[in-house]
């Protein structure tokens, strides 16, 4: 019985113990700020106990034997016989670590080699310093005849501490029919039901007289504490048959001095928010299999999979123009339903998969600690919104590169005490912890208040260690510098210590970030500290993307990544070092004609096309375009692997199903952008934006057959003609006025300017507003073009001898390829008209 | 696998590829499939046509006729894809046509005649009706090229 027991318990007893280290480390810690705090001590003398209970239970002697003498250093404590040092904290921290060994060890199944001796004298040594007599604490009670058993010193302090937070305990007396078989069996079930009700401080006989079966009267003794009524617990036992009597006698009462007496000693302290594990308010939950949910959550995928294509049929059949209309808008309805009921499928399931980030979060306040004390630094360590939700896989997956971003603050973001006395910040650094969701995604961010990352040294030492040419650094931006420590072999700290420094860390981070299809961020400044922030996807299994062709291909791109889809004109598309960029508002943007880096090969000739789709997806804060030969929209998809015979193909990070039940792949966005990272898209930004520095945006339009340009920076607006109101007594080239959102707007005719001839307008005119200092004014064309960039060098001046009087009009003029535009100096084009005059001139006529 | 292993019992698929006759024993054949939609993966090797969906699991696919660096045969209503199992996954294997599901008699199986890529890509040949029928060693067309 006891070897079924073991198998079909220890996944639970695993668990506990987790949970009861985790509470143990982490009111260790708090204990270690304030000794003195009863509930803190409450909560770490109830955690050991409950450890050792069960693993007592459990039958690990090990452990059991070895938490007994953890706990007797926290009843020390808790009575005042042992000072709080930091010396004895780091002890129990040890200890702490040994347990966790020593569930290891269960779970290997190598415990009985595991040896406690060393460990155990560690925690003695503090026992015997303060002079105590040990060991007599808790003898295990051998007393098997008394019924109303004497408390032993012990046992009454838990019944005390328990009373604080308003337990009470029970002494509760059990006969079992004396002709019942299998006595020892319902003993045990009852002393597993009462487990479950609350927690038992002694049992007579003991537990393991209830299971050897020998010595076993039929009277049962448990002294339970537990926040529940008699009724309930008399509940509890009578689901059990063959018991012939119960009674329960309320041992509150018998304490009652003694509580009394300690009440007034802790009134100060209770009235103090309670921190602690009591079980007051705790949702029920049901513990699953996670492999149970990994199965739902795939049978979901394929609802989602089955629901596209559904969805997919029947636009189809609505295509076809059926008969039978009263059939597809029935199929239209379900199609419908079916789609909000797997939405929300999906939507609970993932739920399911979703933990509070705590469960991570709860680890770092001890690692942080150990590590700050290896560094010699003072922290303050600050967690914020611990109860962020994110999918389990993420929690394990992420916990590698917190830990390292944390050990970097501490290592090399915080400096030492002295120093940072001498800059005059506060003497503890501070590091904070923060997660919160943010739309679909998850931010955690680190930050401390250290000295911040210094781009020149990161870029002395990127250059010492050879990661990137001098020549290259020199043209990098102090931005692009920071980035460098992402690089493999990159390590600023001028040595080795145990922490970090080893040179092997940030690359990993961001690559196992980029890994769960993340984002990591770095601002930093000189003197004032350093903030890392990383950004994921909710969830792993399905997620939002983009569809595209590249060629014949359909391609998913995770939707994380993608800032924007734009459309590039040809003349935007430019070869830097035979290199494609685009020109996207003033900032360069390296192109990746996708279909040729996968290198799908196609029948028939490829197309020159004029505009081409450039998506723009970004990954830290690298931003590069891939051209696309169509965009099909967003999708939901579930990711599958293209599994191991396939392995892991340049740019793919796996397949997809699609509505028609084909499969899609999806593109590998943070190996395109890194390639692209690689070839020194840095320098080739620079030398882009030196040329685009000369550069000048027009407006070109057109009059009669030639085409002019005007400063972009003049132009307001451009609209169609609407009427124009002719106005009286006005000079000759003032067309008249036209209503432009509520203000009248003088208009010019360029044509009358020109001493063109005069022409009637047509579907194509338009008037340019441009902005001038007394009144904007609308000028009256037959075209407008394009907005053309051109460099200053493509710009001629004219002919400095010119017979024609307009030339001064003439700023330049603008060759490309075999057009001519001219631009224009509108300043000159308009001095002739005294704006002034003409803003009086309109008031005027306006108020006649 | 050597001969031995194939006993009477042992059930064999024939099928055809560029008019040869090769064969899979039945327990490495999962399902027999027509060909459906097959995407392509760029920048991986030659040999894998592409994945297909096949109940909401991709399956790689790989071509006999460029395992065999034979030429490409056109598309053909009677095409199949022999799904068996790999060492890990289902696997795909195209094939132009699927003859038959029979038992060889062990005394008409020989070894293979010595010339070496036969010896690795056959495990023997069965003489049936007067036709030579290749018996295919699983592992080594699916593994041996991959790389």
């Amino acid at each position: 019985m006891k070897d079924f027991d073991l198998s079909a318990y220890l996944g639970v007893f695993l668990d506990e113990v987790d949970e009861q280290l985790q509470i143990l480390d982490s009111q260790i810690l708090e204990l270690e700020k304030d000794p003195k705090r009863i509930d803190t001590i409450q909560n770490i003398f109830r955690a050991a106990h409950t450890l050792k209970g069960s693993s007592a239970s459990m039958g690990f002697e090990q452990m059991k034997e070895f938490t007994h003498h953890l706990e007797s250093i926290f009843e020390l404590i808790r009575s005042s016989r042992l000072n709080v040092t930091s010396e004895l904290i780091n002890v129990i921290f040890e200890s702490i670590d040994f347990i966790k060994e020593l569930k290891q060890a269960i779970v290997n199944g190598t415990l009985e080699t595991i040896d406690i001796t060393a460990h155990v004298n560690k925690l003695s040594a503090f026992k015997n310093s303060e002079g105590q007599k040990e060991k007599t604490i808790h003898a295990e009670p051998h007393v098997v005849s008394n019924p109303k058993h004497p408390l032993d010193e012990f046992q009454k302090n838990i019944i005390q501490s328990a009373m604080l937070i308003g337990h009470h305990a029970l002494e509760i007396t059990i006969r079992i029919v004396e002709s019942a078989i299998m006595k020892n069996v319902r003993a045990l079930l009852i002393h597993n039901n009462l487990k479950e009700a609350g927690e038992i401080v002694a049992t007579y006989p003991s537990v393991e007289v209830m299971e050897s079966d020998e010595n076993f009267d039929d009277e049962l003794c448990f002294v339970l504490v537990t926040t529940q009524t008699k009724q309930e617990v008399m509940h509890i036992i009578n689901q059990i048959s063959d018991i012939r009597s119960v009674s329960i006698n309320d041992l509150t009462g018998v304490e009652h001095e003694e509580k009394e007496m300690l009440e007034t000693t802790v009134v100060s302290q209770t009235s103090q928010p309670q921190t602690g594990t009591s079980k007051a308010k705790v949702n029920p939950t049901v513990r699953v299999d996670v492999d149970k949910l990994e199965h739902l959550m795939n049978l979901v995928g394929e609802l989602v999979i089955d629901q596209t294509r559904l969805v997919d049929v029947r636009s189809r059949l609505t295509g076809l123009q059926s008969r039978s209309e009263e059939d597809i808008d029935i199929l239209d309805e379900v199609t419908n339903h079916l789609s909000r009921v797997i939405t929300e499928l999906q939507e609970g399931m993932m739920k399911t998969r979703m933990l509070p980030i705590e469960q991570l979060f709860n680890r770092f306040p001890r690692m942080v600690r150990d590590t700050a004390q290896k560094a010699n630094k003072d922290i303050n360590f600050i967690m914020q919104g611990k109860e962020t939700e994110l999918d389990r896989t993420l929690i394990e997956e992420i916990s590698d590169p917190i830990i390292h971003l944390l050990r970097n603050s501490i290592d090399h973001g915080v400096e030492s005490p002295e120093e940072r006395k001498a800059l005059g910040k506060p003497k503890k650094g501070r590091i904070e912890l923060r997660a919160a969701h943010e739309e679909n995604h998850i931010v955690i961010s680190i930050s401390d208040d250290g000295r911040g990352i210094d781009p020149q040294k990161v870029k002395e030492s990127a250059i010492r260690k050879q990661l990137i040419t001098e020549e290259d650094a020199n043209k990098m931006a102090e931005r692009d510098l920071i980035y460098l420590i992402f690089k493999s072999g990159f390590s600023t700290a001028e040595k080795v210590t145990d922490v970090s420094g080893r040179g092997v860390g940030m690359d990993i981070v961001r690559s196992h970030i980029e890994k769960l299809n993340g984002i990591i961020d770095i601002d930093t400044a000189v003197g004032a500290g350093t903030t890392f922030t990383i950004k994921l996807p909710l969830t792993l299994a399905i997620i939002r993307s983009l569809l595209v062709k590249f060629g014949s291909k359909t391609f998913a791109i995770p939707l994380v990544n993608v800032l924007e889809i734009i459309r590039l004109n040809k003349e935007e598309i430019q070869m830097v070092k035979d290199k494609e960029v685009g020109l996207v508002r003033g900032r360069v943007l390296p192109l990746v004609r996708m279909k040729e880096r996968l290198g799908i090969q196609e029948e028939g000739p490829g197309r020159e096309k004029k505009r081409e789709f450039v998506i723009v997806v970004g990954i830290a804060d690298k931003r590069i375009g891939l051209i696309a030969d169509k965009t099909l929209g967003n999708q939901e998809i579930v990711i599958k692997s293209l599994g191991s015979y396939i392995g892991s193909p340049p740019y793919i990070t796996g397949a997809t199903i699609m509505g028609d039940g084909s499969v899609a792949l999806i593109l590998d966005v943070s190996r395109v952008v890194r390639e692209e990272g690689t070839q020194d898209d840095e320098n080739l930004d620079n030398n882009r934006k030196k040329e685009l520095e000369d550069e000048g945006q027009f407006v070109t339009f057109k009059l009669d057959k030639e085409e002019y340009g005007i400063d972009i920076g003049r132009a307001k607006d451009i609209v169609s003609v609407p009427t124009i109101v002719k106005v009286v007594n006005s000079p000759k080239d003032l067309l008249g006025l036209i209503n432009l959102r509520g203000t009248m707007l003088p208009v010019i005719d360029l044509r009358e300017r020109f001493n063109l001839p005069q022409k009637a307008q047509t579907k194509s005119s338009r008037i340019i507003v441009v902005e001038e200092a007394h009144q904007d004014i609308g000028i009256l064309v037959d075209e407008v073009t394009e907005v053309l960039k051109t460099g200053s060098n493509t710009i001629e001046k004219p002919p400095a001898h010119n017979q024609y009087n307009q030339s001064k009009f003439i700023k330049g003029i603008s060759k490309l390829g075999n057009r001519v535009v001219i631009l224009l100096e509108f300043d000159e084009v308009l001095s002739t008209i005294n704006t002034e005059q003409l803003k009086e001139h309109l008031n005027e006529t306006v108020t006649i | 696998m050597t001969i031995a292993a194939v006993n009477k019992t042992t059930q064999f698929v024939v099928f055809s590829v560029n008019h040869q006759h090769y064969s899979l024993s039945i327990e490495e054949v999962v399902e027999i499939l027509r060909v459906p939609m097959i995407t392509g993966i760029p920048g991986i090797n030659e040999m894998i046509e592409g994945v297909i969906n096949l109940r909401g699991s991709i399956i790689p696919v790989i071509s006999i006729h460029r395992r065999f660096q034979l030429p490409t045969q056109t598309k053909h209503k009677r095409n199949r894809i022999v799904i068996v199992q790999g060492k890990v996954e289902n696997i795909g294997i195209m094939v132009d046509e699927v003859k038959m599901v029979t038992k060889f008699d062990l005394d008409h199986v020989e070894p293979p005649p010595g010339l070496k890529i036969e010896e690795e890509i056959f495990t023997g040949f069965a003489k049936l009706d007067g036709q030579v029928i290749g018996i295919l060693n699983l592992e080594k067309v699916l593994y041996d090229q991959l790389g």
